[in-house]
């Protein structure tokens, strides 16, 4: 049989877009745009892309010391893949979940995410039809946007604009916040052997032997790499591929160094949450969250105004501190989607079982302001190798599912808008006879759909550019160092 | 025992499907059928599903396949006969297809031909797990209704705030409320369990049940000489000697029985010191010392390494020359001890007529050493070669094509039953040769079902949560083998929490099955190209632990349900909740009871 050598990460960072090693979070704008590429303009779509694929920043120029002054990240929904002549193999076509996606009939049952009123998908959309092309970009603060020069006429265009408020000053330094005022980005997994390099020595002094339930094998997030289960990363393959000498990797596939992302834009309902807010007070929204609004666990025991680094932040488990959710609750939003050791037999086994089912978020806040409809939101952008595994599991399992674990009602924040399912309610065991809070629908999900992040030798495959292009890509923003 | 819970769960294959009955939902025959089951009261669920044939087989139509997991205690037989001979002929709906000419005017008629039809085709499961689902429905259903209840009544009383911050106090103040409810006076009794579940869960009773039976089983074969032997001293005390034919008989018969008490003796303890140095190596000496726990760990890891690696392939191999020659040799000791023990003091006697007791004990005790050096620097060695093997050799795996792929109709059905109780019907054939590997299936499954009846007795096979029932059918005169389960979430995560939770059990259930070309029956898939389970180490390591090539087999093996019945859509935590709540809210007021309700009613 044939056998399958894995490539070193190491040696493949320049193949690599630059969000999965790291968030940008010194770079406090963001928008993103939704393209849909109008018929019979697949070839100006494709040269339009071709010229601003140069602007895509790949993992070797950011990490420890290194920083971008800008950054783009290219992805493609599976119509849109197929929109720009790119057709799957027959022995290694793309998982199921990605070739549906999240906007079909299929995924909304399995996502429990019915009834759904959405304005755009990968598979359909009201006005647009699918949406082909993600794109991401990043800017310093204030900085106008990047992408400018969007022919109407090629696509059909939606625009999520960056929220000029989303970064605050904690602690001397400015941190991400989203709409309901709390810190965001925290709790993230390190990727052994990437991430991992960036700060490991001061992280794991730290935080000691608790730093290694956030290690995650890098094949959880990048395609082709060991997986959590000791194995490669499953890679779909495209016709034309293995000819086309793109491949930097002897016998990788087109979908080596790539990786998946589970989008969704998701509506904040500011004044719902802040009328909660006034009625129960933080404490209650903390408890809700799972967090304090600073970042700080909730069980944290010392001077909250001494500052700590987000690794220290994240240093705690459930199952021996807080079982029954006497300080997190077990049905707080924190706790649901990433139990830690608490869901399985022992605090081994659930470590291990969680990191089956991590995802590495790059969403970031947004702000959409328009005559009928002013609104704060978060566009979620979680990175996964196996959709199914990973992002459908969470959302279905743990989410979405009003049986978690013995409870009975779904997340406190992200659960279903479903009117027929509201007010939901919400238990703080910490208070001696478990207070019980009524909850609103805070949020509402807009969009979303699956799409492909791939390589960025895949990418130049996809956009038509010839192999020698190397330049274009090279070298676009200029590197700053810090 | 293991009789009463594979009765439990059983398939009807009849083969030669050539119907176009419509199942489709709210059509007359799904109608039928959920009325039907709803009223025989005691199938928990149920399931209907076409079989494509083989692609060997003379007859190309699939067959079609009814599930039933029922209630303890009710023969299967029984059961089919109550579902035929029900009045709304809801079972004659579904199978009419099978009487071209429309079958017989006579109801009564229909119904013999089609439990004649049905009868041989029945198939009652060769091994299963139950888990949460030991209770009946109408248990379930009402301790469900206790469940809502009582998180009604917390809500207002919390309402009220008449019990402060005193958990105790509202713990009592909702007992309260539950006593005075004569609707719940059901809950007056114990919530019922089966044995194992309930008085014979601990491990004192389990090993008292052993060791009971084992005894009673000596006690029985001494009986079996002894008996003999005091009826012919009673009838030579009373009339003279027997005939002499007579005291051959009963000398043959005691000499027999005294055979069988020194084999079961002696077996008794090779199984003890087996237990023991089991117990000396895996448990003892991992909680003592650190580096042996680390070795051990590394061992198994190597051993289950989906990956090929310079240090997985050198330990395999050290296993198959070193450790199973070892195991071969105690095994081959151990019979001669226990059938021929003579053979070794003999032995032992000869080699040690000139040692001193002393120069003996020194001896084995060098041994001891010798072994342990062996072993210290043995594990150096390998873990200085896998290093050097693993920097110098690049690791590898096969490649595994069409991975990740879901059919649409496998899809859809998940997709229908993402709020309830999921379900997967598996469908492979044993690998040839097929009488073998029926064998070694039948044998895994009693284990597994054992291990499930009597020390799983929580809800959760190994650590694998969730499943409602699981059961495994050798069909087809064992060409095939067929795997139903029904299981709260998601098909992957329920195969991740076999993967982890039940790795043995899994392996051991699976790995002698194959998955040969087939077309497909209905909206259902066709396999293609055939596929193998995935290679194991041993029989039990590795297998399912490749993860990717594991879902491949399982997806690929899967068929979409026409039909699926589910008494009661409750998660398996639930129902573990509610009868928990019910003993709490009825028993004796203490700390565990209190904190049990009050995490009943957290939302």
């Amino acid at each position: 049989m044939k056998a399958q050598e894995a490539p070193h990460l190491r040696d493949q960072l320049k193949d690599i877009q630059g969000m999965l090693r790291s968030g940008y979070g010194w770079l406090q704008s963001s928008r993103f745009w939704l393209l849909s590429i109008r018929d019979g303009h697949e070839d100006a779509a494709r040269a339009w892309l071709a010229a601003k694929s140069g602007l895509v920043v790949s993992a070797a120029r950011i990490g420890k010391g290194k920083r971008v002054e800008n950054a783009v990240a290219i992805a493609f929904s599976y119509a849109g893949l197929t929109k720009l002549g790119c057709r799957e193999t027959e022995a290694h076509p793309f998982p199921t979940p990605f070739r549906s996606g999240m906007g079909s009939k299929l995924r909304e049952q399995l996502l429990r995410d019915t009834p759904r009123d959405w304005r755009w998908s990968d598979v359909d959309g009201a006005d647009c039809g699918p949406v082909h092309v993600l794109i991401a970009e990043w800017t310093p603060k204030g900085a106008g946007p990047l992408i400018t020069d969007i022919d109407e006429k090629v696509f059909c265009v939606i625009k999520i604009e960056n929220d000029p408020c989303s970064f605050h000053d904690i602690g001397g330094e400015e941190k991400l916040r989203e709409a309901f005022g709390f810190r965001d980005g925290l709790a993230q997994p390190v990727i052994r052997g990437l991430k991992q390099d960036d700060d490991v020595g001061k992280d794991r002094d730290e935080i000691g032997p608790l730093y290694d339930d956030r290690l995650v094998s890098p094949g959880e997030f990048i395609l082709g790499y060991r997986n959590e289960y000791n194995e490669l990363t499953y890679c779909p393959n495209v016709e034309g591929w293995t000819q086309s000498g793109h491949a930097k990797y002897p016998g990788g596939r087109f979908a080596l160094n790539g990786s998946y992302l589970a989008v969704r834009q998701i509506k904040q309902n500011v004044k719902a949450f802040d009328a909660f807010r006034d009625a129960y007070g933080q404490e209650v929204c903390n408890k809700v969250m799972g967090r304090q609004d600073n970042g700080l666990p909730l069980g944290w025991k010392y001077d909250p105004n001494n500052p700590i680094s987000d690794s220290q932040a994240d240093a705690f488990r459930f199952r021996v501190e807080d079982a029954n959710g006497f300080v997190c609750p077990r049905g707080a939003h924190i706790r649901r989607v990433n139990p830690r050791d608490s869901l399985g037999t022992d605090v081994e086994s659930s470590i291990t079982s969680t990191k089956l089912h991590r995802l590495l978020r790059r969403g970031r806040p947004y702000l959409e302001e328009s005559k009928d409809d002013t609104h704060n939101g978060i566009f979620f952008i979680a990175c996964n190798a196996d959709l199914e595994r990973q992002f459908e599991f969470i959302h279905q399992r743990w989410v979405r599912n009003p049986g978690f674990g013995t409870l009975h009602a779904d997340d406190p924040i992200a659960g279903t808008d479903d009117p027929t399912a509201l007010p939901k309610t919400f238990s703080m065991p910490g208070l001696a006879s478990g207070q019980e809070v009524s909850l609103a629908a805070f949020t509402k999900t807009l969009g979303g759909g699956y799409f492909f992040l791939p390589g960025i030798a895949a990418l130049k495959f996809i956009v038509g550019l010839p192999v020698d292009a190397k330049e274009t890509i090279a070298e676009p923003a200029k590197v700053a160092a810090v | 025992m293991l009789e009463m819970v594979r009765q439990q769960m059983i398939c009807i294959v009849v083969p030669g499907w050539e119907g176009t009955t419509e199942l489709a939902e709210n059509g007359p025959v799904f109608t039928g059928l959920e009325d039907l089951l709803r009223k025989v009261d005691v199938v928990q669920f149920a399931s209907v599903a076409l079989l494509p044939a083989r692609a060997d087989a003379e007859e190309e139509t699939p067959s079609l396949m009814m599930e039933l997991a029922i209630e303890e205690g009710i023969d299967p037989y029984d059961m089919l006969y109550r579902l035929i001979c029900h009045p709304s002929e809801a079972m004659w709906a579904l199978y009419r297809s099978y009487w071209p000419d429309g079958g017989p005017p006579l109801q009564s008629e229909r119904n013999r031909q089609l439990l004649d039809k049905l009868m041989p085709c029945l198939s009652i499961a060769d091994g299963g797990f139950i888990g949460a689902r030991d209770r009946t429905a109408r248990q379930i259903e009402k301790e469900q209704a206790l469940l809502q209840w009582t998180r009604g009544q917390a809500r207002a009383l919390k309402a009220t705030g008449q019990c402060g911050d005193d958990r105790a106090a509202f713990a009592l103040a909702l007992a309260q409320r539950a006593f005075q409810n004569p609707s719940f006076d059901w809950a007056l009794e114990p919530a019922p369990r089966s044995y194992w579940r309930g008085k014979g869960a601990s491990t004192s009773t389990k090993i008292g049940f052993v060791v009971g039976a084992f005894v009673l089983g000596l006690v029985a074969v001494w009986l079996v000489g002894a008996v003999p032997r005091g009826a012919v001293g009673l009838w030579t005390w009373l009339f003279g000697a027997p005939h002499p034919d007579v005291l051959v008989v009963v000398a043959f018969i005691s000499k027999a029985s005294r055979w069988v008490l020194g084999v079961s003796l002696r077996t008794a303890l090779v199984v003890l010191v087996v237990l023991y140095f089991g117990w000396l190596f895996l448990v003892a000496l991992p909680a003592l010392f650190k580096s042996w726990r680390l070795w051990l760990e590394s061992l198994w890891r190597e051993l289950d390494r989906p990956t090929e690696t310079w240090s997985s392939w050198s330990t395999y191999w050290v296993g198959w020359l070193v450790v199973v020659p070892l195991a071969l040799a105690v095994v081959a000791f151990a019979m001669v001890f226990i059938f021929c023990p003579r053979i070794i003091l003999d032995a032992y006697h000869a080699a040690t007529k000139e040692l001193y007791g002393w120069q003996i004990v020194a001896l084995v005790l060098l041994a001891l050493v010798a072994l342990i050096v062996f072993v210290n620097v043995f594990s150096k060695v390998n873990q200085r070669v896998a290093k050097t093997g693993n920097w110098f050799f690049h690791p590898y795996e096969d490649d595994v094509p069409r991975a990740q792929q879901v059919h649409a109709s496998i899809d859809r059905c998940e997709g229908q039953l993402v709020g309830g109780t999921a379900h997967m019907i598996s469908l492979t054939d044993l690998r040839s040769p097929n009488g073998w590997s029926a064998w070694w299936i039948r044998t895994s499954l009693r284990i597994v079902t054992f291990a499930g009846r009597v020390f799983f007795t929580e809800g959760r096979l190994g650590t694998a949560p969730g499943i409602h029932f699981g059961h495994w059918h050798i069909i087809e005169g064992g060409r095939r083998y067929l795997f139903c389960s029904n299981y709260d979430g998601s098909f992957g995560g329920y195969l991740d929490d076999f993967i982890n939770g039940a790795t043995i059990g899994t392996t051991l259930a699976w790995r002698w099955t194959t998955l040969k070309p087939r077309g497909s029956a209905g909206a259902g898939p066709a396999v293609d190209k055939p596929r193998s389970f995935p290679p194991t180490r041993f029989g039990v390591f590795r297998g399912v632990k490749c993860e990717l090539k594991f879902k491949s087999y399982a997806r690929d093996s899967m068929l979409p349900h026409l039909y699926r019945f589910d008494k009661c859509k409750t998660p398996v935590d639930q129902i573990i909740l509610a009868t928990g709540l019910r003993d709490a809210l009825f028993g004796e007021r203490n700390d565990r009871n209190d904190d049990l309700i009050m995490r009943a009613i957290e939302s």
